[in-house]
């Protein structure tokens, strides 16, 4: 995938090496626009114009410095009114657009693209829970608390009213227990399967008795606990809190977690070993994510050459980084339908195991929806490039000179380039293009890029 | 090469050499005429549908025993024997079973069930008990050995590119609604160099995706809309199943899902209206085909990843089971009752044992009804592909 001019960064055999901090003065690799791109795709999205030139001159370590720190006005502070005002009005799709609308601006790399991990994680649906207030509630607990020790998360989301209300945590009484936070939070929340026996389901459900919800609010109704003792994991405790407890100390928690994010952030093949030491050290960190983020984006492993261009966009990955990348001030509503469109809606994921992801994303039904976001932005439909026509991007003296134009359209929209043969085929594409009638060179130069296979890979 | 020349076949990801062990019998009743007008509509209730209060053994006590807010009695329910009776929102397949055109498999299921909703639904779909990143669907695999320029089978309504249909090169073909089943224009595609992994599967679904566009909106334009569907998301797509059924290179297998039926609270009322929206949809389906006669060559296939523990839980809901019926309406299915009730009270972990393996009624459906060669698609005991569940008439 990469161009045949990049230097080959390899992958360290050794798992302590893979982990270390990537330092291009240390000879791991180049700080060049390739390794740059790649960072900020993963970490916030994908880069805004002029962003890869300006972070080239500074180094890997400044820029990380950079993304790892919150602003001053940070954008929650920002955006938490509207938030709030959005909720009320209980329609997902003005929330989600609200959200959308902050991935697009987010310069924090534990932010908000680091909230969407967690939302499909911990996954709850509109549809079920029907109340803006409480998704918000999940929204801005997944965001503030993500970023720090998984502990504090995991008990805040067995408490979380959406949750408990989503899988029937509410209802889940003493005598009769209700199984389905029980196992979510073994299968997907914590451990994964084979990680625990369907026993011990039964018990954890039997611990999570009396946790429900009153007026929207979390509760702990004595009355419908199960006050007799309950062997999970083979060890006696009573009630939720010290089942979180219990979880967070299986080795298996940190496995899990770690495997999860090292997909979500480098790669769709982690080697073991390396997931066996960083989940080692994790441990010894408190398993807090903000530490373990900045681990795998800092590390040689997220810089090797295979990593990059190893994960599929899904379509907020897509539509959130063409925004960026043509710096558009698009109508939100219009973010989200196109979305949804693609098979993605913020706040409504499939079921409690979230997005599958990956190849799933891509499908002939997906890709014409891909294709037409594609079309809408380069002709500036759907209100997309409202203030900002694509034109304003690109050097007017380039407009009709299919080399330069798909030179600077390259530039800004895929940084890391063509391999230098398919270049050139598309170059002659564009040059003979028929199209050229109907609409610009650059709005068919812009759309053929954004249609690449290559463009939908981070 | 422009995409709109490219052959189909390979734009499918439909790899068109013969397997070692194909027979050449199978080839050619896979060629048959009579065997290209026949399809198969799969419908997925997704969340583990409740299969005790489908087909409801509504004459045996432990059945009320176990579920004294939830067991389904009196009138209402339909009742199609001695022992059982249909849901009372089933009442649109009164009529089906009268004509023998509903058939009920008992206690499906497989051996060591998992209650993992995405673990089971993918060892359905997958066809193997133990699953690995590179797991394919049988459906995906099967067609892969068909040869020509058939459209592939289709999934309708999904999101996501769902496992039944992968293959190692490709997703397969899925459909939201024709009206948006389009490509404004078609971009420049500079020829594909070496690709392997997603960046390969990405360039086959994009090729993909503007041929069949094409296609399949030729297939839909020469079938009118079917009459006196019910208002929902499922009567939509059989709908627009029932056009591409009728049409004679139209895809020979559809699938879609219904989704909710994870029921552990409060499950009368939602379950109820679940199964109203199946059975009214699939009736009006099975009207719309009958009008030309067209169901006799279209069987609909009704399955679950598990169906729910015998007892009730203290939420009025149930939590997840094993074994349960699937459901079959339509050409070529024998009608009735088949397979032996599953024990009320002989339970695995409060669950019903399975009597019939899920694997021999796709292998029977693939062999027998489409003539598709089932062997090495599922494992164990079942990669021979001889396996049947006594579904299809003789």
């Amino acid at each position: 995938m990469s161009s045949p001019r990049e230097p080959f960064v390899a992958l360290p055999q050794d798992p302590a090496a893979a982990l270390e901090a990537y330092d291009p003065q240390l000879g791991h690799g180049p700080w060049d626009a390739h390794h740059v791109a790649h960072l900020l795709r993963r970490a916030v999205g994908g880069a805004r114009p002029g962003q890869v030139e300006e972070m080239r001159r500074s180094t890997a370590h400044g820029v990380m410095e950079r993304l790892f720190t919150p602003s001053d006005i940070s954008l929650e502070s920002i955006w938490g009114a509207s938030g709030v005002a959005l909720a009320a009005t209980n329609e997902r799709p003005r929330l989600a657009s609200w959200w959308l609308m902050k991935l697009a601006q987010d310069e924090y790399a534990l932010g908000n693209r680091l909230a969407v991990f967690w939302h499909d994680h911990f996954s709850t649906t509109w549809s079920k829970i029907a109340d803006g207030q409480q998704m918000l509630t999940q929204h801005s607990a997944q965001l503030v608390l993500g970023a720090g020790p998984f502990r504090k998360l995991l008990h805040a989301m067995v408490e979380d009213p959406a949750m408990l209300r989503f899988l029937d945590g509410d209802s889940n009484r003493r005598g009769l227990p209700n199984e389905n936070l029980a196992r979510e939070l073994f299968e997907l929340f914590a451990l994964g399967p084979g990680n625990y026996t369907e026993a011990d389901i039964r018990e954890a459900a039997r611990a999570l008795t009396g946790n429900t919800v009153r007026q929207g609010s979390f509760v702990f109704e004595k009355m419908f606990h199960d006050p007799e003792p309950k062997k999970v994991f083979g060890k006696t405790i009573q009630n939720g809190k010290q089942l979180v407890d219990l979880i967070i100390e299986q080795p298996a928690c940190a496995d899990f977690l770690v495997n999860k994010l090292w997909r979500y952030y480098v790669s769709p093949d982690p080697p073991k070993d390396v997931l066996q030491l960083l989940a080692e050290r994790w441990r010894e960190h408190d398993l807090d994510t903000g530490w373990l983020v900045r681990t795998l984006l800092s590390s040689r492993a997220f810089h090797a050459t295979p990593s990059m261009f190893s994960l599929i966009k899904s379509p907020i990955d897509y539509v959130v980084g063409v925004i960026r990348a043509v710096s558009g001030r698009p109508d939100p509503r219009e973010m989200d339908a196109a979305c949804a469109r693609m098979g993605q809606e913020l706040f409504e994921p499939p079921g409690v195991q979230g997005w599958q992801g990956g190849s799933a994303w891509i499908h002939t039904a997906s890709w014409l929806e891909r294709t037409k976001f594609a079309f809408a932005v380069a002709a500036g439909r759907r209100g997309f490039m409202r203030d900002a026509p694509l034109g304003k991007l690109f050097p007017e003296r380039h407009r009709l000179q299919a080399k330069a134009l798909l030179d600077d359209v390259l530039r800004v929209m895929l940084p890391t380039g063509l391999g230098e043969e398919r270049r050139a085929t598309l170059q002659n594409q564009l040059e003979s293009s028929p199209n050229r009638v109907t609409t610009t060179l650059l709005q068919e130069t812009a759309y053929s890029v954004m249609c690449l296979p290559e463009y939908h890979l981070s | 090469m422009s995409p709109t020349r490219r052959d189909f076949l390979r734009l499918a990801g439909a790899g068109a050499m013969l397997l070692p062990g194909v027979s050449m019998a199978g080839m050619r009743a896979a060629l048959s005429p009579q065997d290209s007008k026949r399809r198969l509509v799969m419908i997925f209730l997704d969340g583990g549908n409740d299969g005790l209060n489908t087909l409801v053994p509504s004459s045996n006590d432990a059945y009320y025993q176990a579920r004294p807010e939830l067991g389904l009695k009196g009138k209402s329910l339909i009742k199609l024997n001695d022992d059982f009776s249909l849901h009372p929102s089933l009442s649109a397949w009164q009529e089906l079973y009268q004509e023998g055109a509903l058939s009920m498999l008992q206690a499906v299921g497989y051996d060591r069930p998992d209650y993992s909703h995405f673990v089971s639904r993918d060892i359905w779909h997958s066809g193997k008990r133990n699953m690995t990143e590179s797991s394919t669907g049988w459906l995906g695999s099967a067609a892969s050995r068909r040869s020509s320029a058939l459209l592939p089978p289709v999934a309708l309504g999904v999101a996501e590119a769902p496992l039944l249909l992968k293959t190692a090169t490709g997703t397969g073909l899925t459909v939201g609604d024709m009206e948006s089943f389009y490509v404004d224009r078609l971009p420049q595609m500079p020829e594909e160099m070496n690709q392997s992994g997603a960046l390969a599967l990405i360039h086959q679904a994009s090729s993909l995706a503007y041929e069949a566009s094409n296609r399949l909106r030729a297939v839909a334009a020469k079938v009118p809309e079917g009459k006196h569907y019910p208002d929902s998301a499922l009567a939509d797509r059989l709908k627009l199943m029932a056009r591409f059924a009728r049409a004679d290179d139209g895809p020979q297998v559809m699938w879609t899902r219904l989704g909710g039926f994870d029921t552990h609270a409060l499950q009368l009322g939602a379950h109820a209206s679940l199964l109203q929206q199946l059975g009214e949809a699939t009736a009006a389906f099975r009207n719309d085909l009958a009008v030309d006669g067209s169901y006799q060559n279209t069987m609909v296939l009704i399955y679950s990843e598990f169906g729910r523990r015998v007892a009730e839980n203290g939420s009025a809901g149930t939590d997840h089971g094993a074994a349960g019926p699937m459901f079959v309406i339509g050409g070529g299915a024998r009608g009735g009752l088949i397979g032996k009730a599953p024990s009320l009270t002989d339970l695995d972990q409060g669950n019903l044992k399975a009597g019939i393996d899920f694997r021999a009624v796709f292998s029977e459906c693939l062999r027998d009804w489409l003539g598709w060669p089932p062997h090495d698609l599922f494992d164990g005991k079942f990669a021979d592909g001889q396996a049947s569940a006594g579904l299809l008439k003789a």
